[in-house]
């Protein structure tokens, strides 16, 4: 049994070690941050087209400096690994996860721009949809957490979470909306944190010189 | 002079036994394939070390070697064959039924 056990360890040591770069968590930390510098895009004052125009070009710059640091800081650390069936069926759980909560996502943007043109239904969106927000952040992280074996995921969907309706109670306590910076604050936690994994990465993992 | 029964460790896959070649073998047991960086980092051990192990492995038909390319360089990904997978199956029952026969 404890022989089983130890196995069962052996490939799961393996599968987190590929989250022991911390680029994931500084992912997740710069598109948290990302959501508030759009909100202070908005209020700057540039033309609609402009925010949104620099939004995207930032959101694909975080994108590819992503992929360039798995390409060239993690692989040549860590190499390269096929894992099992569980593993392949548990990614494609978390694709599906993901896809709904892009969906979820879409209605509540597509509601939200409803209500700020006054064409939504008489209902109280200003509690409803923070609401929503936390619930599908606490859920698509929570799962994708549990299907991908990373307990961090827990910790930053609980910041994601929060973001929002901390925000409105904030507003309803003082009348200032505090949107933007805490998205920043909490994102920068969320980089911190993955900084001090990717430092420690660093240290652990040296570049392999020789060639197979 | 009586010959002693023959004990299950007397039987034991001795290019299994060897702790550093166990390392390896069982890693690639819970693995689909995995290249040479991959195995160092996940056993410590050096290029050379991890080289002449591997040759006795793929020697010995246990390990089979599958050419991929990352990127535009060429990459060698490591797997178990079905005799390495067998033969790690038989040695696990082997060590197993050893000490569950050694007295508390």
């Amino acid at each position: 049994m404890s022989e089983k056990l130890n196995l069962k360890e052996l490939e799961r040591k393996a599968w987190r070690s590929f989250f022991d770069d911390g680029l994931w968590d500084v992912y997740l930390g710069l598109l948290l941050g990302l959501m508030g510098i759009s909100s202070l895009l908005d209020r700057s004052g540039l033309s609609e087209g402009w925010a949104m125009g620099i939004y995207i070009g930032l959101l694909v710059l975080v994108m590819l400096a992503f992929w360039a640091a798995k390409r060239f800081v993690t692989v040549p650390r860590i190499g390269l690994v096929k894992f099992g069936r569980e593993r392949k069926v548990r990614r494609i759980k978390t694709a599906l996860v993901l896809f709904v909560s892009v969906v979820v996502g879409l209605v509540v943007m597509l509601v939200t721009s409803a209500v700020k043109r006054g064409a939504a239904p008489d209902v109280p969106w200003g509690v409803l949809m923070p609401a929503i927000w936390a619930l599908n952040m606490l859920v698509v992280f929570g799962l994708m957490g549990y299907f991908l074996d990373f307990q961090r995921l827990y910790f930053i969907g609980l910041l994601y979470a929060i973001t929002i309706p901390l925000n409105e109670i904030l507003f309803t306590q003082t009348g200032i909306k505090f949107g933007p910076y805490l998205f920043l604050t909490f994102g920068a936690i969320i980089v911190v944190v993955g900084i001090v994994y990717l430092l420690r990465f660093l240290r652990n993992y040296p570049v392999v010189q020789a060639d197979a | 002079m009586t010959i002693p029964p023959p004990s299950p460790l007397d039987e034991v896959d001795r290019l299994i036994h060897e702790p550093a070649r166990l390392k390896i073998i069982a890693l690639l047991y819970v693995l689909e394939s995995a290249d040479f960086t991959f195995l160092m980092s996940q056993t410590g051990m050096t290029w050379g070390n991890l080289s002449s192990h591997m040759t006795k492995l793929e020697e010995s038909g246990y390990l089979g070697v599958e050419k991929t390319f990352k990127g535009k360089r060429p990459n060698t990904m490591l797997k178990l064959t079905d005799k390495g997978r067998q033969a790690f199956q038989t040695y696990r029952k082997q060590m197993t039924q050893f000490f569950d026969d050694v007295p508390e």
